[in-house]
């Protein structure tokens, strides 16, 4: 019997449309000029570049020339921390962010704290909100910078970036923004949110991978973290993947031509499948549940059984999924975001992130969902688990009780 | 990148053996924790003229490794006599199930632990062997921390040098651990499952651990904490080693 | 008609390489780290892409690193293999490629220096400038394989030999080298090396850096888990396979290509010297063949790239980069050019599609076009 397998994972990365890839098919074989030429081939890629460009700062609420293309969002959070870091005068030397980050954010911020700038770490509520009253008792006079994510890639949770970026804007502060979940999922406008600087990329929204975006608002200064060539008002160097960056702005042109119904659509189906899986006993949700939710992200804790097997089964059975637990990390920690809302490390454990796109339907959800229940019936009939045997504890084993000190 | 899991490893998950308990076992016992997202309870059946284990099932809290590693732990061990499981390595368990990778071989060495602790319940209950008075000293702790496996390497952080000062002062122990060309992201893990292990340690009141990351340690300048020079860290002597 | 002579900077992709991407445009988007089915055919893809260029190139997969191309390759090299040290000094000349040469700048502030080597009217490193020059400050040197624009070959063995004679980390940009010679990075001996898919025909913005085993690098973007560690950022999996693709094609066909393109330099050469007053730069018998660099005296040569233009002729001046910022070449001024002289220059980068025909046709129009200057300058 084969299947048709059921991609759950989009806040991982999309599949590209094939709209997208017939703009961007022309750009791989007809049309190859290096924008930085200075004959016909050259300006006509140059003039591509251009289109796109405006195209995907209109969709912000920015200028083109305050975008800077490059390869990903990574790289566009790495030369908005490091290049805002470079030019921090010396008595400016504190960072804010939060405790949710995506590691694209927080390992830039480690880095720079072994660097010698000083850290606040916003603790976030239940849901995962930052508070702007917290945010404003944290800013000091050397604060250099803020950087908070729009639209949790984890728990969905999407702050108010308006009130944020309003009491950066107030005290003198630099407001950083990953926006890589966010773009084209809620509203944004860089202009109107107050925001200075903000990350974004083409594979969420069914672009290509390879290519994003870093929007730097007029008159803000960072410095390059690459050198050797000119492009991108000299702040990126290296020939423009000109196939990509069209790709992006098809793909951001088609997301934000349907927006209101795509929206919907992905609600509706995300809704549905929450519905449906809290009906399972002992299930919980992470992040919040009303229009404060990326439409795009479901995370929900099943209580007693772990994540990596259940990831495993579900993808035995079609359907893909993520999962938050220490055992499907790369660093056999759990996720920090869901040890900052306060879950406890085996609620973290047991947390599987269902992820939608405008391509998932109904079907697929009451799919999934039975396969769901399978699953977990079958995990928790062979658990070692067993909640009367076992305390659910803060922190590990059953030793919390012993007192514990960080070296410095 | 995606875990790589060999065939056998896929069929002791999906198809796992003698899983559940014994209904009036001989002895039974859990290694792990919920808080760590790994545990493994095992129930035996001990032939009391013969040591033989005559039957044995899990229940089991982790992911697809722990989940096979404990079904193979089971089908290995059964019809086996407590002496040889007692000598049981996770080596053994890693090679049948066709090799596990390094992140995952502290699996294998939660599920043969929870097979000695099982076995040894029922020795104590049977007069066979006291229970163990553990005393805090460096040697026991090193020992204790054998358990930890690196995660990059496989190999416990014993035997790769990395536990590099244990100083123990009554009830209070402090560690240092140098992650040398250890990745900085195991850091976390690692530091929980020294502290995981030192809180078994009923003589325990107080733990302090201190990482050093890579590239920072230079043996000839460490002090400890009260200035004194450090112990040298010792090489794995070869017993119950990974 | 039109032909196409820019080719090291911007060229048509290998209709091969496309045909190897687009199932992995459409399909296979998975990232190699999920644990689902998607993800592995993914991690299985890239994981076959790293062996068949470490295969290219005589290395392990391990050793190799995917970049957005080779100035990010370039970048990575130089400013992660020099913090690694708490301190100390690159020693590269003055005709490596701005991205070796500009992040090596930058890091000045932070207590690192660059020691330029000069090189002479070929553009050649002397050996025994670079014995004298490397001292115990030394912690990396960096020398192109073959120089761009003028196509001058630099002995990199023997500038390994000296360097690791030394301790020293050497650096070897492959860009342009990559479609002329075998590369062996074990009888090469270096310890790293920058790779990019353009020049091959490959996609826009891939290529790669080869990373010895054991040598430390401090990555220039942190985040997530990709590339061992060392280069962050959701891999472009399309592009990864475009680049390998074209790497496999050129080391399968890097013969015929080369004979192709000897020949058709041998004709631009002869053709060109019936121009009066024009001078090929660096044309030693071991110039590669198919990229030259030249100048007619007197000529401003953009007026004269805008001329060809019009006729549908492309070809260069100067490096675009240095086209944009109306620089002269650092290339040519290192050379001993003067700040004229290089701004007359005109460089061609031939592919081995290009035809004699078209190099005719460039004359044609090159020629008039030249007249035409002449008779309007003083």
């Amino acid at each position: 019997m084969s299947e048709r397998l059921i991609y759950f994972d989009n806040n991982d990365t999309t599949p590209l449309l094939d709209a997208v890839l017939q703009a961007m098919l022309p750009y791989y074989t007809r049309h190859y000029g290096n924008p930085a030429s200075l004959h016909q081939l050259g300006l006509e890629a140059e003039e591509a570049v251009g289109e796109a460009r405006a195209t995907l700062a209109g969709f912000l609420g920015a200028k083109p020339e305050e975008l800077i293309f490059t390869a990903g969002a990574t790289e566009a959070n790495n030369l908005a921390l490091f290049g805002a870091a470079a030019y921090a005068p010396e008595k400016k030397r504190h960072l804010i962010t939060s405790k949710i980050e995506h590691n694209a954010v927080m390992n830039p911020v480690k880095r720079l704290e072994k660097e010698g700038f000083k850290v606040t770490y916003l603790e976030v509520d239940g849901q995962g909100f930052v508070s702007p009253d917290d945010l404003r008792k944290a800013i000091t006079p050397q604060t250099l910078l803020v950087s908070i994510v729009h639209g949790n890639h984890e728990i969905g949770t999407v702050q108010d970036l308006k009130a944020l970026g309003g009491v950066c804007r107030e005290r003198g502060v630099l407001f950083h923004t990953d926006a890589a979940q966010s773009l084209s999922k809620v509203p944004l406008n860089v202009t109107d949110d107050l925001v200075d600087l903000a990350s974004i990329n083409a594979h969420k929204m069914h672009g290509p991978k390879g290519v994003g975006a870093l929007y730097v608002r007029s008159g803000v200064k960072i410095r390059k973290i690459m050198e050797g060539a000119p492009q991108e008002n000299n702040m990126r160097p290296g020939t423009e993947n000109v196939p990509a960056i069209i790709g992006f702005a098809e793909a951001a042109r088609i997301a934000f031509a349907n927006f209101e119904a795509d929206t919907k659509q992905i609600c509706a189906v995300r809704d549905r499948l929450i519905d449906q899986l809290l009906q399972i006993p002992h299930t919980l949700l992470n992040g919040p549940r009303d229009h404060r939710r990326l439409p795009t992200n479901a995370d929900i804790t099943f209580k007693y059984i772990e994540g990596e097997a259940i990831l495993m089964h579900l993808s035995m059975r079609g359907v893909c999924v993520s999962s938050g637990s220490a055992c499907s990390s790369k660093s056999l920690t759990p996720s920090n975001v869901l040890t900052s809302i306060g879950l406890k490390h085996e609620d973290a454990h047991g947390s599987i992130r269902f992820s939608f796109s405008k391509l998932n339907t109904m079907e697929e959800v009451d799919i999934a969902v039975a396969k769901v229940r399978e699953v977990v019936e079958l995990l928790r009939s062979m658990t070692a688990f067993i909640p009367e045997l076992h305390s659910e504890t803060e922190g590990h084993g059953g030793g919390y009780y012993k007192k514990k000190k960080d070296e410095i | 990148m995606a875990i790589k899991y060999t065939p056998t490893v896929i069929e002791h998950f999906t198809h796992p053996q003698n899983v559940g308990e014994l209904e009036n076992p001989d002895a039974s016992a859990t290694e792990g924790s919920p808080a760590c997202g790994d545990m493994v309870t095992f129930t035996v059946k001990i032939n009391p003229e013969t040591h033989v284990l005559e039957d044995v099932k899990f229940r089991s809290y982790g992911c697809a490794s722990n989940i096979a590693t404990a079904s193979m732990a089971t089908v290995i061990a059964k019809g086996k006599t407590i002496e040889e499981v007692k000598n049981f390595h996770p080596k053994i368990i890693a090679e049948k199930l066709g090799g596990l990778p390094a992140i995952k071989m502290h699996c294998s060495v939660l599920a043969v632990n929870g097979l000695k602790a099982a076995i040894k319940q029922w020795e104590v209950a049977h007069g066979l062997a006291e229970e163990e008075e553990i005393v805090c000293n460096e040697t026991t702790i090193r020992q204790l921390l054998k358990g930890v496996i690196n995660p990059e390497t496989g190999r416990s952080i014993v035997s790769m040098g990395m536990v590099s000062y244990i100083q123990v002062d009554g009830g209070r122990v402090f560690v240092e651990i140098n992650m040398q060309d250890t990745d900085d992201m195991y850091a976390e893990n690692i530091r929980e499952e020294v502290e995981e292990k030192l809180e078994s340690m009923k003589c325990i009141q107080e733990i302090i651990v201190r990482i050093l990351e890579r590239g920072k340690f230079d043996m000839k300048d460490h002090n400890g904490p009260n200035g004194q020079a450090p112990t040298t860290a010792a090489s794995d002597d070869g017993a119950g080693g990974i | 008609m039109s032909a196409y002579f820019d080719h090291i900077f911007a060229s048509p992709i290998d209709p091969r390489v496309v045909e190897a991407m687009i199932p992995f445009l459409r399909g296979t988007y998975g990232s190699p780290i999920s644990q689902h089915k998607i993800g592995r055919e993914a991690a299985a893809a890239i994981q076959d892409c790293r062996e068949r260029v470490a295969a290219c190139i005589n290395a392990s997969p391990d050793e190799i690193i995917f970049t957005s191309g080779g100035i990010e390759a370039n970048n990575l090299a130089i400013k992660g293999l020099l913090t690694v040290h708490d301190q100390g000094q690159l020693i590269a000349s003055a005709v490596e490629p701005l991205s070796v040469l500009k992040p090596a700048e930058s890091l000045e502030r932070w207590g690192y220096s660059t020691s330029l080597l000069p090189v002479n009217g070929h553009a050649q490193i002397d050996l025994l400038h670079l014995k004298r020059r490397i001292n115990k400050f030394t912690k990396l040197a960096s020398a192109a394989w073959v120089v761009a624009e003028v196509g001058t070959v630099q002995p990199i063995e023997e500038i390994a030999e000296e360097v690791k004679s030394h301790g020293v980390t050497f650096h070897c940009d492959a860009t342009i080298a990559a479609r002329y010679f075998l590369m062996d990075v074990r009888s090469l001996n270096v310890d790293a090396m920058t790779l990019c898919a353009s020049p091959l025909a490959g996609p826009p913005a891939t290529g790669a850096l080869y990373l010895r085993e054991n040598t430390r690098l401090q990555p220039l973007f942190d985040g997530g888990p990709q590339e061992m560690g060392r280069r962050s950022g959701k891999e472009n999996l399309p592009g990864i396979v475009g680049f390998t693709t074209a790497l496999e094609l050129q080391v399968a066909e890097r013969q015929t290509r080369f004979k192709k393109l000897k020949q058709l330099d041998k004709h631009l050469k002869s053709r060109l010297l019936e121009i009066p007053d024009l001078v090929i730069h660096a044309d030693l018998p071991s110039r590669v063949p198919g990229v030259m660099s030249c100048r007619v005296e007197g000529i401003e040569s953009e007026a004269l790239l805008i001329m060809l233009d019009q006729a549908e002729i492309y070809a260069s001046a100067g490096s675009p980069c240095a086209s944009i910022l109306r620089k002269a070449s650092h290339v040519l001024t290192a050379m001993g050019l003067s700040p004229e002289q290089a701004a007359s220059s005109l460089n061609f980068s031939l592919s081995w599609h290009n035809e004699i025909t078209e190099i005719d046709e460039m004359i044609s129009v090159l020629k008039p076009a030249l007249e035409r200057l002449k008779a309007m300058s003083y």
